[in-house]
């Protein structure tokens, strides 16, 4: 009999490549942003550290602009996430399950052709739509809406920006879970006497919360954190948390109360985050039953 | 085999890793004064002294440096590649300019701290920030005298402390353009005329005004808007400057930070008044768009950019032919006018930039001052001064919370 020589596991071997990319790129930077947010302003290579304050942190607590804006901010984000689940639901639906599948592809080319460009340019293109003077106000005017305003400037230009620029991340994290719901199910949903909102909520809800998750990662995080479209299109009262982050590292030179503001909306973010999850899981297991 | 696969993955990962980033950094190009040869020249300049020689290198205006290659780093599009700069530069000199765009004075900063200082050569910095790059031992004191055209630059923009020289009178950064973010308005939008600051306060303007989104000129506003001198920042009363403000965000209709947030706003006439980059005025005139720049009695908000010899160059003297180059009358008159070139200026998207050459200056035609909003001149201009750490941050705070309200 072949004596079996000690080895190490392979699957421990295969999850080196992947794990050491995690710790290098996403958890030594997290936890270099932490030790900065207790450094004195700003470090620079080849320069000795410039020392350590608890100043930034005592010095954010007292900052009533930043906790404004970050819950500001939280609602913007949260407005964009909803109205990108409401819209992307039915887009999702439809390809998984309505289109034929010779136009599945095409229409999934059609949802992430935004992809293929600068997210600077996406947000310019929409801004010409929307200016005083744009395609839109043009269009309006010309079928007789003649005292329409432009809403460039405003909040409501950057969410609407925002949406336009994240759809297609919700789309297709719902589309992802929604492929692989059983078209059998929905059949048997039906034939027993549910009615399509009853087959939505008890057996498609239930199945793309996975992906409805995803999504909202995807969506409510970065949106959360953007300052591009608040600046270029907010206007007046436009400004959002990661414009005040951005300051303290691009004007102020100060990365040490900059690394204290982006600790603190990453916190949050997590917390929120967790709080969906539960909530969503729960509202899973409650509306659909234990999903194996 | 999966091992072996797996293990390869690991390491390749590694040494992609150990890879990223800049090449290895070279020791710092060490000047002849650091290799045994005289010590710097006594007029407390870092001029490295010539080897064998006591007299330090003097710009001539012409010379053949074999090909070499100055780096100069600075914003894309602003005046330093522009054919009749760059390219008239390389053919007298017979060298190669290689240009470094940086899109901010953090970005550029980071590149000299992180060895691209052993790559840049020469670099323009504004005036608000050139004691902080003189600070960290960034940039060059230099023997005035080794530039002979700094002498023929406007008095009032030549040694201006403690911008470009310090309290003895060394001078670390060469002027070259001044510019102005003046008060702007739409003569067919309003029925009046705006002369001071406060005026933009005006229920007219109501939700027409827009303004710089940086806290430098956005403080400068404020302090002159509630009455107050920004040239003395430790002078600056907060509260009255809140109070201002506070008087002034109903008037805002958006922050603009680039050429493009101008021009759009103004353009489709949302934009009415406020403050404009010199340079976007000039665009927006030159277009045809009713537009007219005042220079307030109380003050213009303004800026002097720089040419900076960064410390540990190894294309010294060639710096100094550069920055004497940029000073000098011939490219200081074309910078203004385009004339005197034998570059078309069609060709190279023709931008103006008030000259700091006295000569240039006396020369200009009233048509050609109107154009560069020097008709009149600002009678005062106010620049942000180098501000402590502590007042950096109350100014950034101040300026936040108003946007942020």
């Amino acid at each position: 009999m072949k004596k079996r020589t000690n080895t190490l596991q392979p699957n421990a071997l295969w999850t080196l490549p992947s794990a050491g990319m995690l710790l290098c790129l996403t958890i030594a930077p997290l936890v270099l942003l932490l030790i900065f947010s207790f450094m004195n302003r700003n470090l620079f290579a080849g320069q000795p550290w410039p020392g350590w304050t608890i100043g930034n942190i005592t010095r954010i607590f007292q900052n009533a602009a930043f906790w404004k804006l970050l819950w500001k901010s939280l609602g913007i984000a949260a407005i964009v996430t909803v109205i990108c689940i409401i819209a992307a639901y039915p887009a999702a639906w439809a390809i998984a399950k309505v289109v034929k599948p010779k136009n599945r592809n095409l229409l999934m080319m059609v949802v992430i052709l935004p992809f293929f460009t600068s997210q600077l340019l996406l947000i310019y293109s929409m801004m010409n739509l929307i200016e005083t003077g744009g395609l839109l106000l043009t269009l309006l005017d010309a079928i007789g809406i003649h005292n329409a305003e432009s809403i460039m400037y405003t909040n409501k230009a950057t969410i609407l920006i925002l949406t336009y620029e994240f759809l297609p991340y919700m789309i297709l994290c719902l589309y992802s879970s929604m492929e692989g719901i059983n078209d059998n199910l929905i059949h048997a949903s039906l034939i027993l006497g549910a009615s399509k909102a009853k087959t939505f909520t008890n057996i498609v809800f239930p199945m793309s919360v996975p992906g409805l998750l995803s999504g909202i990662l995807l969506v409510f995080v970065p949106v959360a954190g953007t300052f591009a479209e608040p600046n270029l299109v907010g206007g007046n009262g436009g400004m959002m948390v990661g414009s005040m982050i951005n300051i303290q590292y691009k004007d102020n030179l100060n990365m040490g109360y900059g690394a204290v503001m982006a600790c603190i909306l990453l916190i949050v973010l997590c917390v929120i985050m967790a709080i969906v999850s539960y909530a969503a899981k729960r509202a899973q297991i409650h509306i659909g039953g234990e999903v194996e | 085999m999966k091992k072996a696969l797996a293990l390869i993955l690991a390491l390749v990962m590694v040494f992609a890793l150990c890879a990223c980033g800049t090449a290895e950094t070279p020791a710092p190009a060490e000047t002849p004064a650091e290799t045994g040869t005289d010590a710097p020249a006594e007029t407390g300049t870092d001029a490295p002294a010539e080897t064998g020689t006591e007299t330090p290198y003097i710009a001539k205006g012409e010379g053949d440096f074999g090909g070499a290659t100055l780096v100069v780093a600075n914003w894309q599009g602003y005046c330093f590649d522009a054919p009749y700069v760059m390219q008239e530069f390389e053919k007298r000199f017979n060298c190669k300019i290689e240009m470094v765009n940086y899109d901010s004075y953090d970005d550029l900063m980071t590149r000299l701290q992180t060895g691209d200082s052993a790559v840049i050569d020469v670099c323009n910095v504004s005036q608000n920030y050139t004691q902080y790059f003189r600070d960290n031992d960034l940039i060059m004191v230099v023997d005035k005298e080794q530039i002979p055209n700094f002498a023929g630059l406007a008095d009032a923009y030549r040694e201006v402390y403690p911008y470009n020289v310090d309290e003895e009178g060394n001078v670390f950064a060469f002027p070259w353009c001044f510019g102005a973010t003046s008060l702007v308005y739409n003569p067919e939008a309003i029925d009046f005329t705006p002369e001071h600051w406060t005026d933009l306060l005006n229920e007219q303007l109501t939700g027409k005004v827009a303004t710089n989104r940086d806290y430098g000129d956005g403080m400068i506003l404020a302090a002159l808007l509630s009455g107050q001198d920004p040239a003395f920042p430790d002078e600056v009363d907060l509260a009255k400057v809140n109070e201002a403000l506070a008087k002034f965000k109903p008037q805002i209709l958006t922050f603009w930070g680039s050429y493009d947030e101008i021009m759009k706003p103004w353009k489709s006439g949302e934009f009415v008044a406020g403050t404009m980059w010199s340079g976007a005025y000039v665009q927006l005139k030159a277009e045809g768009y009713p537009i007219e720049y005042v220079h307030p009695t109380e003050g213009t908000i303004g800026y002097i950019d720089n040419a900076c010899i960064v410390k540990g160059t190894d294309q010294y003297e060639l710096a100094i032919e550069y920055i004497n180059f940029l000073e000098s009358y011939e490219i200081q008159y074309t910078m203004a006018t385009t004339e005197g070139s034998d570059y078309n200026p069609e060709d190279w998207g023709y931008m103006a930039y008030p000259p700091v050459n006295a000569k240039a200056l006396e020369e200009l035609t009233e048509e050609q001052r109107s154009t560069l909003y020097l008709n009149p001149e600002p009678t005062k201009l106010c620049m942000l001064n180098y501000l402590s750490p502590e007042m950096k941050d109350a100014w950034v705070d101040c300026w936040n919370n108003f946007m942020a309200e």
